[in-house]
């Protein structure tokens, strides 16, 4: 295919789109593995949650009501698994955390099938996300803009949190050393909680700006989940820029991936992964000790 | 307590015994003669039941189509169970499993309907990679006989070819030649001689194999064509890079194979990024059936160029009223199109067992190759080289209509392909395995 400024124009915005979706979802998925020290394989699963319960909520009430009760059930639903499940295992080995959240993954599809069938379901139609603009001869959607949007305003929001707030600076020091936090009278029992269920909301937002696009699915949660940790072993685990940046990379690669080589499209995304496991195998932007 | 109040306590205990011995006999001897825990219990002193496993992908993507196929076939087989069964009322009785899409699955459940379960007839494949794996597993059991209901594959008819598998679904052959045909003798590309096509399909065996049979028999009616192709994974939920790409490209049209739950993402992101304001769109994989139109029938384009095998009202015969009205009466919902050849399959397979007299393979094999039937499909039939079912396929550009479907083919330009009309010869099938 002939390569133009225009087409260019399309792959980097088609790119940038799908790479902020990514970064929405890795960045609950780092920051539950930086903080918690859990890889948590149910975080798709939460993702897919958020998306079919979007379908329900907008289909009773409107889209933008789904954007705030969604996103908080998914919050609560995580804190509950936290405090039932995920505590009881911190100490144990990896491979055991490993074991439970990925059994919370086939918990969560059935329940999904209980609640909501197995038919792929969509969204009804979104009036407001309908329509674009034109820049550079390229079609921009208003979905699109929104995707990229929220996206932003939640990165923006979490590294506020982070790194302008008192909350934000203990959750640093928690991950740096829980033991000495804890002896300085910090709760890390509720902090843990907290911070996966701001874990599960960003999943939870992820899944309901998705919702218009891509429609509940059983099963998405897996290949949502594969791609999320490419994106994070990319960008380094437990690294909230690292999430950035592993997205946009792994957005961008895809989408230009498509135009050069389309025979091969499905490889780029782990290619790239591949690469910086040889290289880098820390991430980007991650350390070593991670 | 004393000695009598003992003795009264063991009498009370002895007569409790007894009654509750006798009511647990009474149940057995109840619910063996009417069989309510389970028909086989009945039947296993009286006419063993034919056995039959489905494997289908009856969540996930390729649910959209997967479930209205295994409904049809439990409709077909509770229709037939109730006029008395077959081979002297022997009735069907079935274990469903769900392979969710995915060819370990598919492996692993059609491995142990044959090998444990022992089933006489495997319903499994559905989807060209799934069908792939099932047919595998039925060569390595070596036993019982296989309907493969997606697996459009034509490896799987050829290269790959087992006598005990049969295919009720269209091979890609037939529907590449369709498509190429109805695309420029009567479709979108009637009246453009160098037409820019863009192909867009899942990256998989059914996708591939298509388009390796479609581009040289689009080129013969249309030498001078220009076809663009992308390819993106199964299932994929966000193809707004594949939109820029085919709004760049500005093609006559957009042929597609997305298929299941790919077909309602594709557009309702084609419809968000106002594709069509810019190309047309020519879907195959039968999108116009129900199943797909009541999910988004408002999101095709007026015009859209598609191929099914019926609608509610195509060909609108008192036996599809029936069938119609019996699939609403047990599942309370209409019947997709792709219902319809699973269905009529079962009626086929019914009428080969009782021409065979038996389930065994050895007997039964012959009995379908020569299987012939009328349906509210026309005449459907098996052909004997590679064991494929043959009916054929509607194609015609859908008009707007009201809900819930909002589409339906435009019966005044509707086009009907036999498959006979676009398939290989017997000498060319036999070349392609490599005999004489």
């Amino acid at each position: 295919m002939e390569l133009n400024f225009t087409l260019i124009l399309a792959q980097v915005v088609a790119g940038l789109t799908r790479g902020m979706l990514y970064y929405l979802l890795a960045s609950g998925l780092t920051l539950i593995f930086g903080v918690l020290g859990i890889i948590n394989f149910a975080h798709g699963t939460f993702y897919m949650f958020a998306v079919f319960l979007a379908i329900s909520v907008t289909g009773l009430t409107n889209y933008w009501v789904a954007l705030v009760i969604v996103p908080l059930v998914l919050a609560f639903a995580g804190g509950l698994c936290e405090v039932v499940l995920l505590r009881r295992i911190y100490k144990a080995e990896h491979l055991l955390q490993l074991l439970l959240t990925f059994a919370l993954v086939f918990v969560g599809s059935d329940l999904v099938k209980i609640l909501w069938g197995s038919y792929p379901l969509s969204l009804p139609r979104v009036d407001f996300l309908r329509g674009g603009m034109f820049l550079g001869g390229v079609r921009i959607s208003t979905m699109y803009i929104f995707m990229v949007a929220v996206s932003a305003g939640c990165g923006l929001a979490l590294w506020l949190m982070l790194y302008k707030t008192k909350w934000g600076t203990i959750i640093r020091a928690c991950t740096i050393d829980k033991e000495m936090a804890e002896a300085l009278g910090i709760n890390v029992r509720i902090l843990f909680t907290i911070v996966f269920m701001i874990g599960s909301w960003l999943a939870g937002i992820g899944g309901v700006v998705a919702a218009p696009l891509v429609g509940g699915v059983v099963g998405m949660d897996m290949d949502i989940i594969v791609l999320c940790f490419a994106v994070v072993v990319v960008g380094g685990m437990g690294s909230l820029r690292g999430a950035l940046l592993g997205a946009l990379i792994i957005g961008l690669v895809e989408s230009f991936g498509l135009l050069i080589l389309p025979q091969y499209a499905i490889a780029f995304a782990f290619g790239v992964m591949a690469m910086v496991l040889i290289f880098r195998p820390w991430g980007l932007l991650g350390t070593p000790s991670n | 307590m004393g000695k009598t109040e003992r003795r009264n306590v063991k009498m009370g205990k002895r007569k409790a015994s007894v009654l509750i011995t006798s009511f647990v006999v009474a149940t057995f001897f109840v619910i063996a003669c009417t069989g309510w825990v389970s028909p086989s219990l009945v039947w296993a002193a009286d006419k063993p039941p034919i056995k039959v496993g489905i494997v289908f992908p009856i969540s996930g993507v390729m649910s959209t189509i997967a479930l209205p196929a295994y409904k049809a076939h439990v409709l077909a087989m509770s229709e037939i169970n109730e006029k008395g069964g077959l081979l002297g009322g022997r009735k069907f009785e079935w274990i469903v499993r769900d392979s969710m899409g995915k060819p370990e699955n598919e492996t692993r459940y059609c491995r142990e309907m044959l090998v444990s379960e022992k089933v006489d007839i495997l319903h499994a494949g559905f989807g060209s990679s799934l069908g792939l794996a099932a047919s595998a597993v039925v060569k390595e059991a070596g036993r019982g006989l296989a309907f493969l209901e997606g697996g459009k594959t034509s490896k799987l008819r050829n290269e790959k070819f087992d006598k005990r598998v049969f295919y009720c679904e269209q091979q890609d052959v037939s529907e590449a030649l369709g498509m190429a045909k109805a695309l420029c003798e009567v479709g979108p590309l009637k009246d453009i001689k160098n037409p820019k096509i863009y192909f867009l399909s899942w990256d998989y065996e059914y996708g591939r194999s298509l388009f390796r049979w479609f581009v040289p028999a689009l080129k013969k009616y249309r030498p001078g064509a220009q076809i663009l192709e992308s390819w993106t994974k199964v299932g994929e939920t966000d193809y707004s890079p594949y939109l820029s790409m085919i709004a760049s490209a500005k093609p006559d049209v957009v042929v597609t194979t997305i298929w299941g739950g790919g077909i309602p993402t594709f557009l309702k992101q084609a419809d968000i990024y106002g594709l069509w304001d810019i190309t047309k769109l020519f879907a195959s994989t039968e999108v116009a059936g129900v199943e797909y139109l009541g999910e988004v029938g408002e999101l095709f384009p007026v015009g859209t160029w598609v191929n099914v095998m019926e609608q509610p009202d195509v060909p609108g015969n008192a036996e599809q009223k029936k069938y119609w009205a019996n699939y609403r009466k047990m599942f309370n919902g209409d019947p997709g199109a792709f219902g319809a050849r699973n269905y009529v399959a079962t009626y086929l397979l019914a009428k080969a067992i009782e021409d065979a007299g038996t389930l065994d393979p050895e007997k039964l094999i012959p009995a379908l190759e020569n299987a012939q039937i009328n349906s509210f499909l026309g005449k459907v039939w098996m052909r004997k080289i590679n064991h494929q079912m043959q009916t054929g396929m509607y194609w015609g550009p859908l008009l707007k209509a009201a809900p819930p479907y909002y589409r339906t083919l435009d019966k005044a330009n509707l086009y009907w392909l036999p498959d006979s009309d676009v398939t290989f010869s017997d000498e060319e099938i036999m070349a392609i395995r490599g005999k004489k």
